[in-house]
């Protein structure tokens, strides 16, 4: 069975670009641009990874994790944190006590065999 | 040989030439007594700030018309201890000098403390290369982020171009292609902001009508707002009349923020009733300009990173970069910049403070207020 993928990116041409890359490589997606777009999403679309960038408008990735991690249906999701920013642990630092801190963080520009191994060891 | 020159030659250190020296240290040296009065001063002092003999301290210094808090002075007095802080002051010639004080206690015969002596070093040079050398370094830091995400974007349409000419499919080929010549345009857009960035400007004060300025602004923006369906509102304080600025720093620096704030709610798809306030006011000695908007605020995970040039929120359209140059205008001119953010999805609020340099007495010092301002 195609596993499934959401992306939330803020930037359209990194969207087209995991897009692109996810579905060449026999992935089932779907993007969203930004933390409630993605919780729109979540309602159409069971994915078994996020792959989440944290600085977007309206709500961030971090308020998206934090929410997702409140959920009780999708809480066990594995996320992707994919971010530009070098401190992206700093932004969930704080976070520990109602939330862990996400596990997988990938720094921009990635290498896509990174990105790929990092997606299959969650999902076979 | 004037009566302050040291003959090496016929130096002798049992021979009282100690007045000699403490009119040639090179720091400002001031006694005062118990009331803070200023009952003796070097030359170094008199040539920056006159001959203050008999006045108050905290008048001479900073304008103000009560004690600093933490005066170093008032704790000699009480502990008989150095105490040494650092301060913001005003020259003479209005200048704003920052220094590093030490304070030490003088006795009389029956050892009681009778007068303490304040000692500064002038550390205005050093401070602006730390300022120089910290706005540097986060605009390295905001290069190599959007380098990051221009990177990403290219490696991107590289990636679709190959898949689309692997896949026969033009479509994807194009699709590609237009990524990778977008994000050769960022490139070019972020040279530009950082050799704007980078620029050595000179601020010419002049006589300045502030709203002027705000109005200019306002009018430049509200057809941008319009567009967007976004209110546009002035609210202009009268009363802020002529001050001592620079128009054209007002300009760009309002021009920013605006900006910001509409390109906030352009973004926020949460409400349609968007509203940006552009304001100024009269606050005792301060000049403030706000811009106030209710689009979507700012996480409180992100305030630590706000004016370091890390956060666009505006995806392949933003470099960072504007609010580092607004804070680095802002520092140059001696005032401050705040932010503050309500419940999320209520807007935010940017305020920039300058201490009012008065158009009819630009020597005039900033009080209290003020001083503090100009010392963070």
């Amino acid at each position: 069975m195609t596993k499934k993928i959401l992306i939330i990116d803020d930037e359209e041409d990194v969207r087209t670009y995991l897009n692109s890359l996810l579905t060449n490589n026999g992935y089932h997606t779907k993007v969203a641009d930004n933390g409630e777009d993605g919780f729109r999403k979540l309602t159409e679309f069971f994915p078994d990874l996020i792959i989440l960038d944290i600085i977007m408008p309206n709500q961030s990735g971090v308020g998206f994790y934090r929410k997702l991690k409140k959920s009780e249906v999708h809480k066990d999701i594995p996320v992707i944190i994919l971010s530009a920013v070098t401190q992206y642990k700093d932004f969930f630092a704080h976070d520990h006590q109602s939330a862990p801190r996400p596990q997988e963080f990938l720094e921009k520009p990635f290498s896509p065999q990174e990105l790929l191994k990092k997606i299959a060891t969650y999902i076979k | 040989m004037s009566t302050h020159q040291i003959d090496i030659s016929k130096w002798d250190p049992t021979r009282n030439d100690y007045p000699q020296l403490f009119q040639r240290i090179p720091c400002y040296i001031s006694v005062q007594n118990h009331e803070l009065r200023i009952v003796q001063t070097n030359q170094l002092f008199q040539q920056d700030f006159g001959n203050r003999v008999g006045e108050l301290c905290y008048e001479v210094y900073k304008g103000r018309s009560s004690p600093c808090p933490e005066c170093p002075v008032v704790k000699t007095f009480a502990d008989g201890q150095v105490h040494s802080n650092e301060e913001m002051v005003i020259t003479r010639d209005g200048q704003e000098a920052f220094v590093i004080v030490y304070t030490s206690p003088l006795y009389n015969d029956q050892g009681q403390i009778v007068a303490v002596m304040e000692m500064s070093t002038n550390i205005t040079n050093i401070k602006r290369l730390q300022t120089d050398l910290s706005l540097m370094g986060q605009t390295v830091a905001t290069m190599a982020h959007s380098i990051k995400n221009i990177l990403t974007g290219l490696d991107g349409g590289i990636y679709v171009v190959n898949s689309g000419l692997q896949q026969g499919d033009k479509t994807e080929t194009l699709k590609g292609w237009e990524i990778v010549q977008r994000n050769v345009a960022r490139i070019s857009s972020l040279v530009k902001d950082i050799l704007y960035c980078a620029k050595k400007r000179e601020h010419i004060l002049s006589i300045i009508e502030p709203n002027q300025v705000v109005r200019e602004v306002f009018e430049l923006f509200r057809g941008t707002a319009a567009l967007e369906h976004i209110e546009l509102v002035l609210d202009v304080e009268p009363k802020l009349g002529l001050i001592l600025f620079n128009a054209e720093d007002l300009h760009t620096i309002l021009s920013n923020l605006v900006h910001n704030a509409i390109e906030a709610c352009k973004f926020d798809v949460n409400r349609r009733d968007h509203r940006i306030v552009l304001r100024s006011i009269l606050k005792g000695p301060l000049a403030v300009f706000e811009v106030e908007d209710n689009g979507p605020g700012l996480p409180e995970e992100w305030e630590n990173y706000l004016f370091t040039g890390m956060l666009s929120t505006k995806g392949r359209y933003g470099t960072g970069l504007g609010l580092l140059v607004t804070r680095k205008i802002v520092n140059e001119l001696g005032g401050q910049i705040t932010f503050s953010s309500r419940t999320p999805g209520e807007g935010s609020v940017f305020r920039v403070t300058f201490p009012i340099r008065s158009a009819s007495s630009p020597q005039s010092s900033p009080d209290t207020e003020a001083s503090s301002v100009l010392t963070q």
